[in-house]
């Protein structure tokens, strides 16, 4: 499953548009706080070092692109861009309604 | 605070060569490989993440090290390469010993915080095997695609599959395997013998669903170039093995260039 088309819904808030039509919404502190770049996840604990509340609100996003055919990399305002979002992990972050009601949080493929 | 995306900026594709077995010759066809792209043209690096044994600069007879400027690492040039290797940075005194996280780190470094310039490949030569380290490289590094280095033996083909298995855990495109040491030009006949059971990376890949990118003859002068510092490619470039480094090159370049073809997603916050 890829995406097809990105766009800023709000300042905040990335839309993902997929390939099966499904419209993907994303707060974008919520995708920093699930990067999984070994900046942000110890390799061998698996523990997080960024932790939710931890970083400023103002950290936004600056630019979005695909990398390879697999993934999205995001360059975050405070110079963070080693995460990759590979697509099915961005998929299984939805926090569009359909997405989230189907279980309290979403399954996340890496802790 | 520097963008480290930006020292990937003008690299238009990250090529890992892998195995899931050591000393299937894959550091040779990393080398051999980028010099058959740099043949065509191609602005080319060569970076070597094998930390366990990094041979890629005794394969191409580099001593120099790398120089840094400002905050960036600048690549050692040689035959049109810019190569950087985890071996340039010990020395006899201080010998290679990293540990899994320093890894991470130290590849962070080679590929973010390096002047690549503008490049149209760079290769990576990965550590042999299919574990937690080639799997974190694999995250860290964009990659666009990569290609699995096997043997005709089948235990090597077994880990090839492992491999397939570990880009696609990672969403990495293998764009096909390379089996290595495939057969030999008999001296007397000029005819292809093959060594071990022939045809295996053949089956494999048609059973994996992948292309056979190339088959590279087992040849004394491949040996002979890596030891001396002096690559077949250079060496004896209208050899058996040359033309099938060619050959790679040309299917690594078809099948990335198709990839990026397919539209790329960019938003400006
Ligand atoms: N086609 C070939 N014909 C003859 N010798 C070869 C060929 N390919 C590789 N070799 C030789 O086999 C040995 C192993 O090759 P190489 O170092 O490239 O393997 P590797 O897979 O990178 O090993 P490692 O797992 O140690 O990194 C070297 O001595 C090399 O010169
Ligand atoms: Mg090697
Ligand atoms: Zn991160
Ligand atoms: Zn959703």
């Amino acid at each position: 499953m890829k995406p097809v088309s990105l766009k800023k819904i709000d300042p905040r808030t990335l839309g993902v548009e997929w390939e099966d039509a499904h419209q993907g919404v994303y707060d974008t502190t919520f995708l920093r706080e699930h990067c999984t770049c070994a900046a942000c996840v110890d390799e061998w604990t698996g523990e997080r070092k960024v932790k939710t509340g931890m970083l400023p609100a103002t950290v936004l996003p600056v630019t979005i692109d695909s990398v390879g055919n697999y993934g999205l990399q995001i360059r975050f305002s405070d110079g963070h861009a080693t995460g990759i979002y590979t697509y099915d992990y961005l998929r299984s972050l939805c926090q569009c309604p359909g997405c989230h009601s189907r279980e309290s949080g979403n399954p996340l493929l890496i802790p | 605070m520097m963008q480290k995306t930006d020292a990937l900026k003008e690299v238009r594709h990250i090529l890992a060569v892998a195995s899931g077995k050591g000393g299937v010759g894959k550091s040779t066809v990393a080398a051999n490989l980028a010099l058959a792209l740099a043949k065509t043209g191609a602005q080319v690096g060569l970076l070597d993440c094998d930390i366990y044994g990094p041979s890629i600069p005794m394969m191409l007879a580099i001593t120099e090290r790398p120089t840094v400027i400002g905050e960036k690492v600048v690549p050692v040039e040689k035959w049109g390469l810019k190569i950087l290797s985890m071996g340039m940075l010990a020395t006899e005194d201080t010998p290679v010993i990293w540990r899994g996280p320093m890894v991470a780190g130290i590849l962070q470094q080679f590929l973010f915080q390096v002047a690549w310039g503008r490049l149209d490949y760079l290769v990576m030569d990965l550590p042999p095997g299919t574990g937690d380290a080639q799997l974190t490289l694999s995250q860290i590094a964009p990659l666009s695609g990569a290609v699995i280095v096997t043997t005709p033996q089948d235990v090597a083909l077994l880990d090839a599959r492992r491999g397939l298995k570990m880009f696609q855990q990672v969403n990495v495109p293998v764009l096909g395997l390379v089996e290595n040491m495939s057969y030999f030009v008999c001296d007397q006949c000029q005819k292809k013998h093959a060594i071990f059971k022939s045809k295996g990376a053949f089956r494999v890949a048609k059973e994996l669903n992948l292309p056979l990118l190339a088959e590279i003859p087992i040849d004394p002068d491949v040996a002979e170039g890596g030891d001396s510092g002096n690559p077949i490619f250079i060496s004896h470039p209208e050899s058996e093995a040359a033309l099938a480094y060619e050959k790679l090159a040309r299917a690594v370049t078809t099948s990335l260039e198709k990839n990026v073809s397919e539209e790329s997603l960019h938003l400006k916050w």
